[in-house]
């Protein structure tokens, strides 16, 4: 089933907003005309600079705003259907909870707004308080914690429902990196469910690692939408990735890629291992030695929202195959590929480590194995990707508009 | 139903752990407090228990009305400017469902509160009580005056109309009507002096009421109480000969016919006039048919003529039910008026910020207290409606002639019509004498603030709030 076959569960048609002042003056136009399809099955990432227009689309597609022209719809109903919110989870880019509520309480509130029965409330909100990470702190006030942990209990609560559409807001803002990692783990668990997932984020690299499609916006307007492989493509350069070549062989090689075959050479070195990757081996080593009063690891993802184990009951189960069953064989391919032991299994088989907390192994975890289907960025490229994160995270004022 | 009452759990757990309704717990119990070690009245006990209820009462309802005012519009400026409202809108929740959960939570709240409060007065009082001698006067008007319901009888007013007619065709003849006035307001006028005429009792003559209606004697029943206030038509002195104070009136009542069997005739007293006297009678003084004849006989040497005026001259309180039905009742009463603001703060709050909100809604709180006076000053407005001031500022208008005055006066006049009284020492008052307050009363403040008024701020605020953006964005 090619894109367009599937179901459309996100479309804005020339949505267009525009801000007035008290005296109903144009003053600022955050969203211009934008065209978009979100499809079922998508992670599909809103990228764009601060003032973009990211966050302004978002609560009109949630209904908190409402446009001056064009229009928006989810699941082929107006933002502002009540039933069809039962759907949809979704992470503000601040997390705003009542702050004299803990966690369970927390949980257990917005449990009651989706008309959960007692027991599958509190069956979600410990597997969900313990899928991040808070299960210590879950009897203090949501207002004592950090905000990487007001964060966790934030995503806890767009996940309550199990929703069919997730819209996450910047979903790794203060989050640490385990923390971000968790999230992308469970994007992937969700889209191997068929789930759809809207994110907005600053942080490219973690757009790039679970996103379908992207679109970027521009003072409001669509710069660019599609698929991530097609949008980052050098389609004029080759990358070739062996084993360790001695000086003398790099040479010969670089001789007859010149010489035989007419190419230049650009650069050649060393594969980089990410920063994540080692950041997440250095504290699972310092986790298995000492312990912390803050926020722990965060554990699997949880089962209901896995759609496995223990909530595979009756129903739940059901589910489970009818959402594998529509998966369209595009996205079924997708899944397959991330299924594929390839860094980001290799690393929830890291935090799960860390989780239990496990006896640090006497010699350091093995490095990932390379993906023969992942490109490694050129060292240039990872440089030039470091300051562009390092610049849009760092200039965003707090609170602002995406 | 399951997520409104999460809105409200919600509401009140706020309310709880963010210590507002434990301050207002902690200022009503100091208040509790000041009022029993300082109440005192005239010096009895039954005058003890009147400052008391009236007092405690009165500002329960004060405070209780400023909490649920501050609660009510704090709650949706909150969730707005703090942003939780995003997390709440998106998920599957109505906006009236969040108003009506929001609306019940401050409303169960402030119920919980009152009940503590009213459950402490009438302890209170009930304390008092029990704590006054038997077999004494103090006794006998705190059982017979105070804690119990009575109904109010007047005298019928006589029907002047024919002399008012009358009047008026003669002075229409010596081309005497005033100019200044219109017809009704002469009308009006007349008709008030010929019935202050049938109130008057000249010196050494007397004054007789018959009073229709009044219950059949029954047994167990014992005591009716007449309660009389008269004025003086010129200022009493010092009389030294008949040794008579001043400010005084002497005067002497007979109760029943003088031709039926059961008459009681008082001894010859010297009152106070322009204040309340009670005068204890008994029960088959009422005629079988139940009517009750009461004259006044004006004894006084001074030469004043005594005058009883219409509205609380003179009347027969008839001992109809209990003391703590009554209560509930004015209780009742009193939280209509609570259940109109929290609606009225809330309504405000889906459009205006919290402090704006809140002035609005204290404004239209302290216009509310002060109803009474506004309705008495509407006698100023004679026969002018709404409708009749509306087409006078549109000829206004066109002839360019009195625009601003009749402006002024029907704002004033739709003023009166929007706002209710929100004055509870009306209800609390007759509480306090011992005066009945029935289930119309409740039934007409219930239907007027609750169902009518809060009814239309309500939908009025759904209606806002559903079209409202809720959303904030920083641009």
């Amino acid at each position: 089933m090619s894109l367009s076959q599937r179901q459309t569960v996100i479309e804005t048609v020339s949505l267009t907003k525009t801000f007035k002042d008290f005296w109903g003056r144009n003053k600022v136009r955050a969203v211009c005309d934008l065209n978009l399809q979100i499809h079922k099955g998508e992670v599909f990432g809103l990228l764009g600079p601060n003032g973009s227009g990211k966050t302004t689309t978002i609560k009109i597609l949630l209904g908190l705003l409402y446009p001056t022209s064009g229009r928006a719809r989810i699941f082929e109903k107006s933002p502002t259907n009540v039933e069809v919110k039962s759907r949809i989870g979704y992470l503000p880019e601040e997390t705003r909870l009542y702050q004299f509520l803990d966690s369970l309480e927390t949980l257990d509130f917005y449990g009651r707004i989706f008309n959960l029965e007692k027991s599958e409330r509190d069956k979600r909100t410990e597997a969900l308080v313990d899928m991040v990470g808070l299960g210590p702190a879950a009897s203090r006030p949501v207002g004592q914690y950090s905000k990487g942990m007001a964060r966790r209990i934030g995503l806890a609560q767009s996940l309550i429902n199990d929703p069919d559409l997730l819209i996450l807001d910047e979903p790794t803002s203060g989050l640490d990196p385990i923390g971000t990692r968790q999230i992308k783990d469970l994007l992937i668990e969700l889209k191997k469910r068929g789930k759809t997932i809207l994110l907005s984020s600053h942080l490219l690299a973690d757009v790039e690692d679970v996103c379908d499609r992207v679109a970027i916006m521009y003072g409001g307007k669509l710069l660019c939408c599609g698929p991530i492989e097609e949008l980052l493509a050098q389609q004029d350069m080759t990358q070739i990735l062996t084993e360790n070549l001695q000086a003398d062989q790099l040479s010969k090689l670089g001789q007859y890629l010149e010489h035989e075959l007419g190419c230049k050479v650009i650069s050649v070195g060393s594969p980089r291992d990410r920063l994540e990757r080692f950041f997440l081996r250095m504290v699972q080593q310092a986790q298995s030695q000492m312990g912390t009063s803050g926020a722990l690891a965060g554990g699997k993802v949880s089962e209901f929202l896995r759609g496995s184990g223990e909530a595979d009951t009756g129903k739940a189960l059901l589910q489970k195959l009818m959402a594998e069953e529509e998966l369209s064989p595009e996205s079924r391919q997708v899944a397959q590929d991330i299924s594929k032991p390839q860094p980001q299994t290799v690393q929830r088989d890291v935090l799960e480590q860390l989780v239990t907390e496990q006896k640090a192994e006497p010699e350091l975890p093995q490095s990932p194995l390379p993906d023969p289907t992942r490109r490694e960025p050129l060292k240039q490229e990872q440089i030039d990707r470091n300051l562009l994160d390092g610049l849009t995270k760092h200039d965003r004022p707090n609170g602002s508009g995406g | 139903m399951r997520k409104v009452w999460a809105i409200v759990r919600l509401t009140i757990a706020e309310s709880i752990r963010t210590r507002v309704a434990i301050a207002f717990v902690l200022l009503l119990a100091g208040v509790m407090v000041l009022l029993i070690s300082t109440a005192s009245g005239d010096g009895t006990v039954a005058g003890k228990i009147q400052m008391f209820m009236s007092y405690s009462m009165g500002l329960t309802y004060f405070l209780l009305a400023l909490l649920v005012i501050f609660l009510a519009c704090r709650t949706l400026d909150q969730d707005i400017q703090s942003q939780r409202i995003d997390s709440l809108a998106s998920k599957p929740l109505a906006r009236w469902q969040l108003l009506l959960g929001r609306w019940l939570g401050i409303v169960l709240l402030a119920l919980f509160l009152f009940i503590l409060s009213m459950g402490t007065t009438y302890t209170m009082v009930r304390l008092y009580a029990r704590s006054a001698k038997e077999k004494t006067q103090d006794k006998f008007k705190i059982d017979n005056q105070i804690l119990v319901a009575r109904r109010g009888f007047m005298p019928p007013l006589p029907d002047v109309s024919g002399q008012v007619e009358k009047r008026i065709a003669e002075l229409k003849a010596q081309g005497n009507m005033p100019q200044n006035r219109g017809y009704t307001d002469v009308q009006k006028m007349i008709g008030d002096e010929l019935i202050r005429q049938t109130r008057t009792v000249n010196p050494r003559q007397q004054g007789i009421w018959v009073f229709k209606g009044l219950p059949k004697p029954q047994q167990g029943e014992v005591v009716l109480t007449l309660r009389y206030k008269y004025e003086p038509s010129i200022t009493t002195t010092r009389d030294k000969e008949s040794n008579l104070r001043g400010d005084t009136i002497y005067g002497q009542w007979i109760i029943g016919r003088r031709e039926a069997k059961n008459v009681y005739i008082t001894s010859p007293m010297e009152k106070p006039y322009r204040t309340l006297q009670e005068l204890n009678i008994p029960i088959n003084a009422i005629d079988p048919d139940g009517s009750l004849t009461i004259a006044f006989i004006n004894g006084d040497p001074r030469e004043v003529a005594v005058h009883f005026p219409p509205q609380d001259g003179i009347e027969i309180l008839v001992h109809e039910g209990t003391f703590e039905p009554n209560f509930i009742r004015t209780a009742i009463i009193i939280f209509s008026a609570i259940v109109f603001l929290t609606t009225l703060a809330l309504a405000c709050g889906t459009f205006l910020s919290f402090p704006i909100a809140s002035l609005v809604a204290l404004s239209a709180f302290f216009v509310g207290i002060g109803g009474n006076f506004l309705y008495e000053a509407m006698g100023k407005f004679g026969d002018e409606t709404v409708l009749n001031t509306f087409v006078r500022v549109i000829g206004g208008l066109l002839s360019g002639k009195d625009v601003l005055n009749n402006c002024e006066r029907l704002i004033s006049l739709i003023s009166l019509q929007i706002i209710p009284v929100l004055d509870a020492s009306v209800f609390t008052s007759k509480l306090i004498d011992g005066r009945i307050i029935d289930w119309n009363d409740v039934a007409g403040q219930f239907g007027n603030l609750v169902i009518l008024k809060a009814g239309v701020l309500a939908i009025f605020a759904i209606f806002v709030f559903s079209r409202r953006e809720l959303g904030k964005i920083t641009v």
